[in-house]
């Protein structure tokens, strides 16, 4: 059993005498007048209490003490106001932003001061150095308009919005305890709201290492289109700070790209596989096997319609501009690729979850862009129930032709209800049985939830996407929004086996969290990425040929492998052969059960002697490959720096429609001069 | 043993096993208070009429129990002498409100943490300033350091809680009461207090640095 979660509570001092027999005195007195006062002991409703006080001379003294300790301390303020400004300066840089009182303990989830704030500094002034008007509200509960005795100059405006303000909150006020003191931080506007730092999570993979083929000689893994980390590192870059080793995934890397692979022949058969072999250009002796895969792109004309549910975090924490604000300017740019056909229904979650928009025609853009609009951020975030109900609305409008699918925007700092990680995903993994996509779009750094977000996605059949400008708001939904929509082919797998005459080692660049166990390639049931149309694959394997530079020396002990005697003492016709590997393919149809299986050879056709000759898609690959490894830590890639990447990566850079890779080449100059932790906001 | 709910459980569809001393006495405690009458109910009627001796036997019987609830919340004897003290005289006008809808106990404590609450705001942002300042002036003493009942709460898991997390977890942990009692010292639904114990104990389970913020 878990040990108990609560620690017996501290104690607390016993309770003086003499503070119990003050206690009990100050009451009985009120007591008695009370009873001298009113005939009979009428009950008094709750909000006449805080009236009672000020006629009662006992409790007069409290408050007049208060007073001359106010007016004294304003009196000194006077002299010592710019030294006690700077101080409050200081106080106001070092606390936390504070929050107002709002009356409602009833709330579980106290909603923070944002929603309350605008107003009320807005009412009051801007900072500026006035220690005398706190101490004014405190007097003037009992001395109610009395003028402020300090005459600061610029005071003479704010004293009476002072005393208006406090008039206002001195009713709610009253209603609630024995002393009225309204609270209003005059001096002190309310501080934009800090990002959060320190608080990203990223999921937890250790980099490959070389397998030996005659132990390992397959290699199985799961597709993956995300590209969600290479804008996390594209953010981080461009903020001039390192990314975190766990928020480099580098296949996410190479992936972000499109490249220009042959696409295939016909709907039929929606992959087709490209491969080629070429020298690794940061180890002599070892090469790069390059396994690329097109999907079959579907004209926009001819695309199925598409159900979309938006789940939409609007809790406290997205209110940073490159939150919520970019999640509208995101949504609305999709709406433009979207018609009649299509139905859009939105649904927030924030403190409580609630569907803001019922599944509505993708034509009817007006009301739709109404709807998120008027989403405003604010509360905790009830992630679970949001999702909960998301899909709940997928499957009311669920529709067999179409693509049904959730697009989740979020920071995925989730903190209210169901948050494990692992009751989200079995949810998720639940409810894509039931034929529903996800895809999850991340915001925000600081408090953002990679890791939450990779198994969001990975167990929902979708992909994951981070945003952090709207230059990748337009790539994601715009540019590629079929092929973030619309999926081709979900569970695809890769299974690829090296033959032992031509390859001694090989490593996987990447995939770490994809990794499937070689029995999972045939098993439909274990669950693997989708493939959005047109969307493009690349996994690179670098190996040792055999006979090459051994990362994994043979065995002193134990049976000699069979490879080691050479071609002439193995059997069989395979182990003759030149190839390389073998790869293998499975896919699913979106809406199969079963999976078809395709597969190609990379023969000794597909090699190249030298780098330079390798395809240019290829080459662009592998620099893309080079600079993850190197920002993970750049244990395999020897003395390959940022400037052999660059240089490689101009040298493919090709057309470059949209610029993707000349930003690339830029990155990798930023990632030359970015520092290792980002400083702390002042 | 009632099944204790796993982190993975929604919150509420298990009932937390009542934590603090033996959950069995505590069970015990909780069926023996549904069914007894309450022992003040008796004396506060009686101090709402007007009867003066039954007033001050009552404020002698809950004095301890909400200078201890006063102390938990606020941290500071000198806070906590105070609430109770406002309490107390706040009582007089308040006790002809009483109807018998809950224990007095309960009803008492419900007052006391409203006081700390209001204390709290009150304390925030002004007095902090104007403590700073009267320091700064020799009007006012600088904060003892040797008070060890501060540090040790200070140190407890009631410091690192906000404000809301701690009231309920001072009323069911620290004083016993049920679920429902507790949302009725708080003016929220039984539901709620099962969830502000699942939250309070997620938070405290979790790295103290790790807090997720709305």
């Amino acid at each position: 059993m878990a040990p108990d979660p609560h620690p017996p509570l501290p104690a607390g001092p016993e309770p003086s005498e003499e503070a119990r027999a003050r206690a009990l005195a100050a009451a009985l007195a009120r007591f008695d007048a009370a009873q001298a006062g009113a005939q009979g002991f009428a009950p008094a409703p709750r909000p006449r209490t805080g009236s009672v006080a000020p006629r009662d001379a006992s409790r007069r003294t409290p408050s007049m003490a208060r007073t001359r300790l106010a007016l004294a301390a304003a009196a000194l303020a006077v002299v010592v106001a710019p030294v006690a400004w700077r101080i409050t300066q200081e106080r106001e840089a070092a606390r936390p932003a504070p929050t107002l009182p709002t009356p409602e303990p009833t709330s579980p989830a106290p909603e923070p001061a944002p929603k309350r704030a605008p107003p009320g500094p807005t009412a009051e002034a801007p900072p500026s150095p006035e220690p005398a008007a706190p101490a004014a509200p405190e007097g003037a509960s009992a001395v109610a308009p009395a003028p402020l005795p300090v005459p600061v100059p610029s005071s003479g405006a704010r004293a009476p919005s002072a005393a208006r303000s406090a008039a206002e909150v001195a009713p709610s006020r009253r209603a609630r305890g024995p002393e009225p003191l309204p609270m209003r931080p005059l001096l002190l506007a309310e501080p934009a709201r800090p990002e959060p730092t320190g608080r990203d999570r990223f999921p937890e993979a250790a980099p490959q290492g070389f397998r030996a083929v005659r132990e390992a000689p397959v290699s199985t893994f799961s597709i993956d289109a995300d590209t969600a980390s290479y804008a996390v590192v594209r953010a981080a870059l461009n903020r001039n700070v390192l990314p975190p080793r766990g928020a480099v995934r580098t296949e996410e890397l190479i992936n972000y790209f499109p490249y220009a692979y042959p696409g295939p022949a016909s709907a039929a058969e929606p992959f087709r596989v490209t491969a080629a072999v070429f020298p690794s250009p940061w180890a002599e002796g070892r090469k790069i096997v390059q396994i690329g895969i097109r999907g079959f792109a579907l004209a926009p004309a001819t695309r199925p319609k598409a159900n979309l549910v938006f789940l939409v975090d609007t809790s406290g924490s997205m209110d940073a501009p490159n939150r919520l604000p970019l999640v509208k300017q995101s949504l609305a740019m999709l709406l433009t690729q979207l018609d009649a056909r299509d139905r859009v229904a939105i649904v927030a979650y924030a403190g409580r979850a609630g569907t803001v928009l019922e599944p509505t025609p993708g034509s009817e853009r007006g009301k739709i862009l109404g709807a998120i609009e008027g989403l405003a951020a604010g509360g905790g975030t009830a992630g679970g129930e949001g999702l909960r109900q998301a899909y709940a609305l997928a499957q009311q409008g669920f529709d067999r032709d179409a693509v049904n699918r959730v697009v989740l925007a979020t920071d995925g700092d989730f903190n209210l209800g169901v948050t494990g990680r692992d009751a989200l995903q079995g949810f998720v993994a639940r409810e894509r049985e039931k034929g529903v996509f996800l895809s999850v779009l991340g915001f925000g750094m600081g408090n953002y939830n990679d890791a939450l977000m990779q198994a969001l996605a990975q167990n929902g059949n979708g992909a994951a996407a981070y945003i952090d400008t709207l230059g990748e708001a337009r790539k994601v939904l715009v540019e590629e929004a079929t092929s973030t929509l619309i999926p081709i082919a979900k569970d695809v797998k890769i299974q690829v086996e090296f033959n032992p005459a031509t390859v001694a080692e090989y490593r996987l660049i990447g995939y770490e969290t994809r990794a499937l166990r070689p029995d999972d390639f045939v098993n439909d049931k274990v669950d693997a990425g989708e493939v959005g149309s047109g969307q493009t694959v690349t996994a690179l394997y670098e190996v040792v040929p055999a006979g090459g530079p051994r990362m994994l020396p043979d065995l002193r002990y134990g049976a000699a492998p069979p490879a080691s005697a050479g071609p002439a003492a193995s059997a069989g016709p395979a182990e003759t052969s030149r190839d390389y590997a073998h790869v293998a393919l499975r896919y699913k149809r979106p809406d199969a059960e079963a999976s078809t299986l395709m597969d190609t050879v990379i023969d000794a056709s597909r090699e190249v002697p030298r780098f330079a000759d390798a395809p240019q898609e290829a080459r662009f690959a592998t620099a893309v490959a080079a600079f993850g490894e190197i920002l993970r830590g750049g244990v395999h890639t020897g003395r390959f720096g940022l400037d052999d990447v660059a240089r490689i990566a101009a040298a493919a850079r090709g057309e470059d429609p949209f610029g993707y890779r000349g930003e690339f080449v830029q990155l990798v100059r930023a990632a030359k001069t970015a520092s290792s932790l980002a400083p702390d906001p002042r | 043993m009632p099944p204790r709910a796993s982190p993975r459980d929604p919150p509420g569809s298990i009932p937390p096993p009542p934590a603090g001393p033996a959950p069995a006495a505590a069970a015990a405690r909780a069926v023996a208070r549904a069914t007894d009458p309450d022992p003040d109910g008796d004396l506060a009627r009686r101090a709402a009429s007007g009867e003066r001796a039954a007033f001050e036997a009552l404020l002698r019987r809950h004095y301890d129990r909400m200078h201890r609830v006063a102390w938990r919340m606020t941290g500071s004897r000198h806070d906590a002498e105070d609430v109770v003290q406002e309490v107390c005289c706040a009582l007089v006008g308040r006790i002809g409100s009483f109807k018998g809808e809950a224990r007095v106990s309960t009803w008492l404590v419900g007052i006391v943490l409203n006081a700390c609450r209001d204390l709290h705001r009150r304390r925030t942002t002004l007095a902090r300033l104007k403590e700073g300042l009267a320091v700064l002036a020799r009007l006012g003493p600088a904060p003892d350091g040797r008070d060890l009942f501060r540090r040790t709460w200070l140190a407890s898991a009631l410091a690192r809680l906000d404000p809301a997390l701690r009231e309920t977890v001072v009323l069911v942990v620290g004083e016993g009461l049920t679920h429902a009692e507790a949302g009725q010292a708080l003016g929220v639904a039984e539901t709620t207090v099962s969830w502000r114990l699942h939250e309070a104990r997620r938070r405290l389970a979790t790295d103290p640095e790790e807090r997720h913020g709305a």
